[in-house]
């Protein structure tokens, strides 16, 4: 066992273990989003033997924020309407809202923003996915970068008071960054403690890749680069636009190796933003509401 | 009593009681307005330079970019007495942080900066100080009684501007 500024790893991994596990259709509907294609019925197959989640999708749907005229009665058009992605996201929320939503002392972030950030950057995501030169699902994308920080989760408890020190130590330094502060106090950092709890949760290999390599997308296995550098811009469109865990807040390396995997200029990152801003006014209240 | 804008929102007052905020710019930059003529102050949460990108959100929120989201706090402004063309307007920024490693494409904060710089030429305004750039996000507050802006650090520190 690796003892790291009096930190022992097999106590980190003893975290991992006392995390909440996946529903079983929060699982078997990322496992559906991380295919190429899904189809309705498959879908509604997995919502339907999950009663608190089929009522939260009618309660979601015919919220105030999705205005429609004629309230939506049968599952199918729900599911239909809001999306894989919004179905997904909502199965989290039910499934794993703790691990979302409490504060993060390590982070001295206010609660909920984790899941605030992993929503902006999920939607930023599905945006970026569509500037992709190779072929992904948009849902993919999406869920990958809903699942990209849960490792911040873990980590925190070991970051507790150690904030003021890492931005202090990073100031005046341009090529350090919070990645390598947490690892060098912790042993280990968010991405890995992240790809430890998705063999926790059995995730799918696009997710578990995104999660592990979101911060240094070039050593991702070559079949995983395109999630991976997806997932590692749309994290800072998040942080660019203020959703960001505190403390860490920007102060991550961009790698500039992007443009081999996506095809975006300036105003294609302009345009990102705005459309992940308009989303996430749209369905932040009406999937937060399901924390209450 | 403080009233918070998100992203792309504005506000304004000319209650000495009700400061105005806005909590962790990144690469946005607020625009503090101060009119010591009506002792009103206004602030603006610019997220992008130009509402040709998106000129449908324009509507929805012009506060988003800087070629609409200035004339929209200006005109807040007006209601409260204020020249609409901010004539005799301090103007103070602050945000705009840079990506660490960032290549043009994420040069947004610069971008931010110059789109509202040319927005106040037009305006006839000049920027009486700014602490915008670096690589740390900032939280900004107009302590609307005594007309100071407070940039607030991730890491704790305060700076008057």
């Amino acid at each position: 066992v690796v003892q790291v500024l009096g930190i022992d790893s097999a106590e980190i991994l003893k975290a991992v273990e006392e995390v909440p596990v996946l529903s079983d259709s929060a699982s078997q509907l990322l496992m559906l989003a991380s295919r190429e294609d899904q189809s309705l019925l498959e879908l509604e197959k997995v919502v339907e033997k999950d009663v608190n989640l089929t009522s939260q999708i009618f309660k979601v749907v015919n919220s105030a924020a999705f205005g429609l005229m004629t309230p939506v009665k049968t599952l199918g058009r729900g599911i239909n309407y809001l999306g894989v992605r919004n179905v997904v996201g909502l199965a989290l929320q039910m499934s794993v809202g703790s691990v979302y939503n409490g504060r993060l002392m390590g982070y001295e972030s206010e609660p909920g923003e984790l899941w605030n950030h992993c929503l902006q950057t999920a939607i930023a995501a599905r945006e970026i996915a569509k500037c992709s030169k190779t072929k992904l699902n948009t849902d993919t994308a999406y869920a990958a970068g809903l699942l990209h920080d849960i490792g911040k989760a873990v980590i925190s408890q070991f970051l507790f008071g150690t904030a003021q020190d890492i931005l202090a130590s990073i100031e005046h330094t341009e090529s350090v960054d919070y990645l390598m502060k947490e690892e060098e106090i912790t042993g280990t950092n968010h991405s890995k403690l992240g790809f430890e709890l998705s063999k926790r949760w059995n995730l799918p290999q696009d997710f578990a890749q995104a999660i592990l390599h979101h911060h240094h997308p070039d050593q991702a296995p070559d079949e995983f680069k395109a999630i991976a550098y997806i997932v590692h811009l749309a994290d800072f469109v998040a942080m660019m636009v203020g959703s960001m865990t505190s403390s860490d807040a920007m102060l991550y390396q961009l790698d500039e190796g992007y443009r081999e995997y996506i095809d975006f200029d300036e105003l294609g990152l302009e345009r990102v933003m705005s459309e992940t801003c308009l989303e996430f006014r749209q369905i932040h209240d009406s999937l937060s509401s399901v924390r209450d | 009593m403080k009233t918070t804008i998100g992203v792309g929102e504005y506000a304004s007052t000319k209650n000495p009681e009700e400061n105005i905020q806005t909590l962790g710019l990144g690469s946005c930059i607020a625009l503090c307005a101060l009119d010591p003529k009506t002792r009103s102050v206004g602030m603006v949460h610019v997220a992008l330079p130009d509402s040709m990108i998106n000129p449908k959100m324009s509507i929805d929120l012009p506060g988003y970019f800087a070629n609409t989201g200035i004339p929209a706090l200006f005109d807040e402004m007006a209601k409260l007495g204020c020249d609409r063309r901010g004539a005799g307007f301090i103007i103070k920024l602050a945000g705009g942080a840079h990506v660490l490693g960032s290549d043009t494409n994420f040069h947004i904060g610069k971008r931010n900066l110059k789109a509202i710089q040319e927005v106040l030429d037009i305006y006839g305004l000049k920027i009486s100080a700014m602490d915008v750039g670096g690589k740390c996000s900032r939280s900004v507050i107009i302590d609307t009684a005594s007309g100071k802006v407070v940039v607030t650090y991730a890491d704790r520190r305060k700076k008057q501007i």
